[in-house]
């Protein structure tokens, strides 16, 4: 016998009590331990925009749509926008995307805005003329 | 306590440890991470072309003035550039009000040398130049 079963017998409970109720824990752990996490088989929501019109030191405002394609509602917290190179004349590193923090509420099924503020740096060569920057969205929600 | 109510305290507390996990499980809680699908981008525009500018004779002093051009929102180009060709095309110096970013719509080249002579203007934005104006009308200076 062992030392839990030993200080179960001690103390007036059951061995078989305690073994199945650690059963019940362990299940129950496991279940928090798989609470819905992001990958990349599941969208919980998907995020779409662009934005056109840019030049030399013009800020002005990226409008994206937030999908929710869960079955409740969502709030939004984050977006993140990693900018690509538009090309080898034109890198990245010209265009700023601002991150978005907040909450926006996205009902079951329905789009919502959110607005993050781009900024084509002052500095962009004329390479960036005309140019298309591929852009990647990165967002975190959670259940409303 | 008999043995039989401490079993029963037991599973109660055994109970009461799995509701508290299964609460912490709860889906409320829940938050997702999600990387976008579909288009994204942010894309420049290109230059706008440059108007014909009008030239004005006084002496040797000439007046050029072109209408303005702006980018794709509706905002005026930051300056100009004006080149000045003589009757063969070939570009001449142009004089110091006259040379280098114009910022208005306006510039007065003074002793400029006798001839025959044409303007361009060239919108300005950042590092970015537009597409040169056709030729103005030929004005004609006359030796001083």
């Amino acid at each position: 016998m062992g030392l839990r079963s030993e200080r179960a017998r001690h103390s007036g409970v059951p061995a078989r009590v305690l073994a199945v109720a650690a059963a019940v824990v362990t299940v129950a752990a496991t279940a928090v331990a798989s609470t819905p996490v992001a990958s990349a088989a599941r969208e919980s929501f998907t995020i779409s925009g662009a934005v056109g019109g840019l030049y030399p030191g013009l800020t002005t405002l990226l409008r994206v749509q937030v999908t929710n394609r869960e079955q409740f509602a969502i709030v939004v917290t984050s977006v993140v926008t990693t900018v690509e190179d538009a090309a080898p004349s034109c890198p990245a590193t010209y265009l700023s995307v601002a991150p978005f923090a907040g909450a926006v509420r996205v009902a079951v099924g329905a789009s919502a805005p959110v607005e993050l503020t781009v900024t084509l740096r002052r500095a962009a060569p004329r390479g960036c003329e005309g140019a298309t920057f591929p852009l990647l969205y990165h967002g975190d929600a959670r259940r409303a | 306590m008999r043995p039989a109510r401490r079993g029963r305290r037991a599973i109660r507390l055994v109970l009461s440890v799995v509701l508290l996990v299964m609460l912490a499980a709860d889906p409320a809680h829940a938050a997702w991470s999600a990387a976008a699908t579909g288009p994204a981008a942010a894309r420049a525009v290109t230059m706008p072309t440059g108007s014909a500018p009008a030239a004005f004779v006084s002496g040797t002093d000439v007046t050029v003035r072109w209408p303005a051009a702006t980018m794709s929102d509706g905002t005026a180009v930051e300056g100009y550039r004006v080149e000045r060709v003589d009757a063969n095309g070939n570009a001449a110096p142009v004089a110091a009000a006259c040379a280098g970013p114009i910022t208005g719509t306006a510039c007065v080249e003074h002793g400029v040398p006798a001839g025959t002579w044409r303007y361009f203007d060239t919108p300005i934005e950042g590092n970015w130049l537009g597409v040169r104006s056709s030729p103005g009308g030929p004005v004609t200076v006359a030796a001083g």
